[in-house]
């Protein structure tokens, strides 16, 4: 790869070879910050500014039908908190959140143990449990829709001994939530269930070893070495699972339109509703930096323990 | 010889180029117009647009007409207000009647008189039905044309009719009539499960449209034609809700629960399941159900309380502000043809939308229709008894307190007094900046 | 002695697992099924699995009712124009804050971590609001471009570009190599299992993005297959079509399967291997 570049191996002359050595310096100084422009522009325009935009536009109020916005201040946060929708939309994410995300973890890491074993069937069993992932949410929402149809619905159909028959599951102000939770488990389960059989797969099989010699049960061992090793992947999955419940809002939008008597609206389905079926700009804007606030907090509270892993790997 | 050879070959290049390139030209000289439209796109509905658009196109040169199915009324709504405020507003658009003041907030559409007097004036506008004309009109002046109208209607199955000892021909004229009707065609199993309901209505999905026909009926004046307020706490708006109510708790003939955004889709499936007897839906579900049904059904007036009721529904032709005058005017030739009688029957037969204009039902190939669908001419008479849809500004956000409010209290979380008390707060506060 | 209890154990697990794993896939079968299921059977048996006479007519009208080839080269444009320029913006960035050294590195490296958590998804009111100004909107350059920068592919990547031996770097140097060919030649190659991992779950998840491009298109001109799906599923006035559904739901899942299926392996790989590194 022999080829001509700036500046030349052997100095052929006094005065030429200082100035483009001097060149070549500042732009060498400059290529990490060029290198990172292209990505610095795309994450200013649509990472930063955003979130400087809600901000400032939380502080107007600004619809579709007022002809210049006005500033009001904190009011468009106060009237949020007072607001008997957004607090049933907070209870709801959250219920969401506490519902998914333990559940999804706990079957995701159920089905990786099952399946770390050499088996000519472990490989069709984890496509059967990964293929949701692959599928478009709004699709998965689509099926899962006739799922959940009264009477002769899937669920009816074959369930109707353990459950009762004609249970009306989405429009259930009760039932409504849990279902579309179980639709969200059923497709990120076999996801997360990757990440755990990666991370089993890093524990030393001699750990497992010792602890048979030992005689120690089942349970024992994943006590003591299964769960503290999977501690890393565990916390991985946490995070991911957290803030994927605050970000997908297909199923919602296709199976309940964040029905009944708003018991399904979501945080970021709310937006939606707000900022592009009711047009009340200045209220999306406030409700964008609360999804905002909500997902730092979440962040925060896993980088102090991801800065520390980062740290001791390498 | 080889120059000549290349140059001969550039040359039938060039030619052929230049042969293709009038076909696209020819295409983009005269008008484009942009149509929003809201159709479902599963069944026949969207491929007749798409036919009668080109028909249009084909008979029509100089003007081209691009259609964009863009979602349900609500979404099509939303993309042709998106739009608007980006500053590329769609030419003309079907949207859902009561929009009507939410567009002239937004300075979205034009009035139509001009093209109407243009038209035949009263003498043409008078050929269409008035109930459907009710919402089109403010301040005077006249912004939108019928099109893709309906009605709720009852539908019933006249099997379980016969089953049950009641006769196949005559639905239930009123209220009291109904419960009778549905607690004689609600079937339990021996563990006490139904099999089969006596009645469905999807009062409200994500506007509230079927509970307006039990409003007009109690005899409430839930709205301002002005647009500016709403009543939706007067007692006989309350006796129009506690009436769904003793249906489900009371009477228990009909699916107890919130009614849910699935709701509305799953009623005409359940008709043709024949998992219940008697049902709300539209008008424009009566091809569906027609080809569908494996069993002998009719069609009546929804039954009565004070008085016959329905809510009209369905979209009108707006044509839009902010374009050039001659994309109006093609957009104003384009609904002419549209509901000129011809292509309005040809819509009617097609879907099982009503009759816009009373010259359609004199239309040889509807006559021919009203022989084999018998039906179809319900809708028609009922359109004499039906009552202008909520049309006020907001009405998407004001609409969805009324669903909450109704699915509050059929989950009872609320009375139906509080839930109407509180969807009646919640609506004047949003409609304050409008007094 | 043993063997005869390990088989017994085998069966056992291979019989749960294999329930669990007929129940995860019971939803799609019933929609393959469905999706053949012929118009006028809409009957009681709608939730069986089995179909008297499959047909192909649901998917012939599914077909026609939605311009499923434009919506198709719609998306592959979006996926693939998405990849192309997350790439290289990756590649750039990864291999800055890999090898070099400049001011203000931990600071910038946290600032690309901003975007894990706040994904466009999170913003799509106010990113909104800048593809409109910008006239993007109903375009498919509008659904692609907030996603052009990639924290994760530059996490990802910035972690294989590390593992590359020094010693290779400097033979490129040496040889007179620029930077830009120095990654090219050297860093991009050994790093291919990454970039393969990244693509793999760049493409799954722009495939399968749904509101972002719904509230970005008005009209076929740059929808994608999950909004007309959305569109299909939702029709205005009519009941729930199951079997149209079925088939246009399948139409759209399709291509995503049938290729997974091809490389699973790759598939799974990558997916895992986007967690290890995380």
């Amino acid at each position: 790869m022999a080829q001509q570049t700036g500046a030349p191996r052997v100095a052929t002359g006094t005065a030429a070879p200082i100035r483009t050595t001097k060149r070549v310096r500042r732009r060498v100084r400059m290529q990490p910050y060029l290198f990172l422009l292209p990505s610095l522009v795309f994450l200013a325009t649509f990472t930063y500014y955003p979130i400087l935009f809600s901000l400032r536009l939380s502080l107007y109020q600004a619809s579709a039908t007022v002809a210049h916005p006005t500033f009001v201040g904190l009011r468009n946060y106060t009237a949020l908190w007072a607001d008997p929708i957004f607090r049933q939309v907070v209870a709801n994410s959250f219920e969401f959140l506490a519902g998914t995300v333990p559940v999804t973890m706990a079957l995701s890491l159920t089905l990786a143990m099952l399946l770390n074993r050499a088996h000519f069937l472990t490989t069709p069993f984890r496509t059967a449990f990964f293929y949701p992932t692959l599928l478009p949410l709004i699709g998965a929402a689509a099926i899962w829709l006739f799922v959940y149809t009264p009477g002769y619905g899937l669920m009816d159909v074959y369930l109707h001994r353990l459950v009762g028959g004609g249970i009306n599951w989405l429009g259930s102000p009760t039932l409504a939530l849990p279902v579309v939770m179980i639709l969200t488990i059923w497709k990120n389960a076999g996801y997360y269930m990757l990440f755990y059989l990666a991370g089993l797969q890093t524990i030393p099989a001699e750990l497992f070893e010792a602890g048979r010699i030992e005689g120690a049960s089942w349970w024992r061992q994943f006590q003591a070495i299964t769960w503290p090793l999977l501690g890393p992947t565990t916390l991985f999955v946490l995070v991911i699972a957290s803030i994927s419940a605050f970000q997908s809002v297909d199923q919602i939008w296709l199976m309940t339109s964040g029905g009944p008597d708003n018991r399904t609206n979501l945080l970021l389905f709310f937006i939606y509703l707000v900022g592009f079926q009711f047009f009340d700009l200045g209220k999306a804007a406030t409700l964008t930096v609360f999804l905002l606030a909500v997902l730092m907090a979440i962040a925060a509270l896993s980088f102090g323990f991801l800065e520390r892993r980062i740290h001791y790997e390498v | 010889m080889v120059i000549r050879g290349r140059l001969g070959a550039l040359g039938l290049a060039l030619l052929v180029a230049v042969a293709l390139v009038p076909v696209r030209a020819g295409a983009q000289a005269g008008v484009s117009l942009r149509y929003y439209y809201p159709v479902g796109a599963s069944g026949p509905l969207n491929k007749l647009m798409t036919e009668m658009v080109n028909d249009f196109n084909g008979t029509h040169p100089g003007v081209r007409v691009e259609p964009v199915f863009a979602g349900n009324y609500v979404e099509t709504m939303a993309k042709a207000m998106t739009a608007v405020q980006g500053g590329a507003p769609p030419d003309v658009a079907v949207l859902d009647t009561p929009e009507l003041f939410s567009l002239l907030d937004r300075n979205a559409i034009i009035p139509l008189d001009d093209f109407i007097a243009q038209s035949g004036g009263k003498a043409w506008l008078d050929d269409f039905y008035q109930a459907l004309l009710l919402n089109a009109r403010a301040n005077g002046h006249v912004y939108s044309i019928p099109w893709q109208r309906s009605t709720p209607i009852f539908y019933y199955n006249k099997e379980m009719f016969q089953k049950a000892g009641l006769d196949p021909e005559h639905a239930p004229k009123n209220w009291t009539e109904l419960v009778q009707y549905a607690q004689k065609l609600t079937i339990r199993d021996s563990s006490g499960t139904v099999t089969q309901w006596g009645v469905e209505a999807p009062v409200a999905d994500t506007s509230p449209w079927v509970i307006q026909g039990f409003l007009i009926e109690a005899g409430a004046k839930y709205f301002d034609p002005n647009g500016k307020w709403v009543k939706f706490n007067s007692p006989e708006a309350a006796r129009a809700l506690q009436f769904i109510l003793d249906l489900q708790n009371k009477y228990k003939v009909h699916p107890p629960g919130p009614t849910s955004a699935a709701f509305w889709g799953q009623v005409p499936q359940d008709f043709i399941q024949q998992k219940v007897a008697m049902i709300y839906s539209t008008t424009g579900n009566m091809t569906f159900i027609r080809t569908n049904a494996k069993f002998e059904w009719n069609a009546g007036f929804m039954p009565a309380d004070k008085q016959y009721g329905a809510p009209t529904g369905g979209g009108s032709f707006y044509i839009f502000d902010k374009i050039p005058r001659e994309r109006q005017v093609a957009a104003w030739s384009f609904i002419r043809w549209m509901t000129d009688p011809p292509q309005a029957a040809r819509w009617s037969i097609g879907t099982g939308y009503v009759p816009i204009r009373k010259t359609e039902l004199s239309a040889s190939a509807f006559k021919d229709y009203l022989k084999l669908v018998p039906q179809a001419l319900t809708a028609t008479l009922q359109l004499r008894v039906a009552g202008e849809q909520m049309t006020i500004h907001d009405v998407d956000q004001i609409g969805l307190l009324l669903v909450t409010a109704i699915q509050a209290a059929q989950s009872g979380r609320l009375s139906v007094q509080a839930a109407l008390d509180q969807a009646q707060r919640d609506a004047t506060q949003i409609l304050q900046k409008y007094q | 002695m043993r063997r005869p209890k390990a088989l017994l154990g085998t069966s056992l697990w291979a019989l749960v697992v294999g329930a669990l794993a007929f129940i995860w896939v019971f939803p799609l079968l019933w929609a393959f099924t469905t999706s053949l299921r012929p118009p006028g059977q809409l009957g009681s048996q709608i939730a069986s699995l089995w179909v008297h006479h499959p047909s192909l007519a649901n998917f012939k009208e599914a077909w026609a009712d939605a311009p499923f080839l434009r919506l198709y080269y719609n998306t592959a444009v979006v996926v693939f124009g998405i990849l192309g320029i997350q790439l290289i913006t990756i590649t750039l960035a990864a291999y800055a804050f890999a090898r070099q050294e400049f001011w203000g590195r931990e600071l910038l490296f946290r600032l690309f971590l901003l975007q894990l958590m706040v994904a466009p998804a999170a913003l799509i009111f106010p990113n909104f609001q800048t593809v409109k100004s910008l006239g993007l909107l109903n375009t498919r350059l509008g659904i692609m471009i907030p996603y052009f920068a990639s924290a994760f592919g530059t996490f990802l990547l910035r972690q294989t570009f590390r593992a590359v031996p020094r010693d290779l770097e400097d033979a490129a140097s040496i040889d007179g190599c620029t930077t830009l060919q120095t990654i090219w030649n050297v860093f991009l190659p050994l790093a291919k299992p990454t970039l393969v991992a990244f693509s793999i779950v760049s493409v799954v998840y722009h495939y399968n993005e749904f509101l972002w491009p719904l509230i970005i298109t008005d009209t076929d001109r740059a929808r994608t297959v999950t909004v007309g799906l959305a569109s299909f599923t939702q029709s205005a006035e009519s009941g729930a079509q199951w079997n149209l559904i079925a088939a246009g739901t399948v139409i759209v899942i399709l291509p995503l399967l049938v290729i997974f299926i091809l490389f699973q392996r790759r598939f799974v790989e990558s997916f895992m291997f986007s967690g290890l590194k995380g």
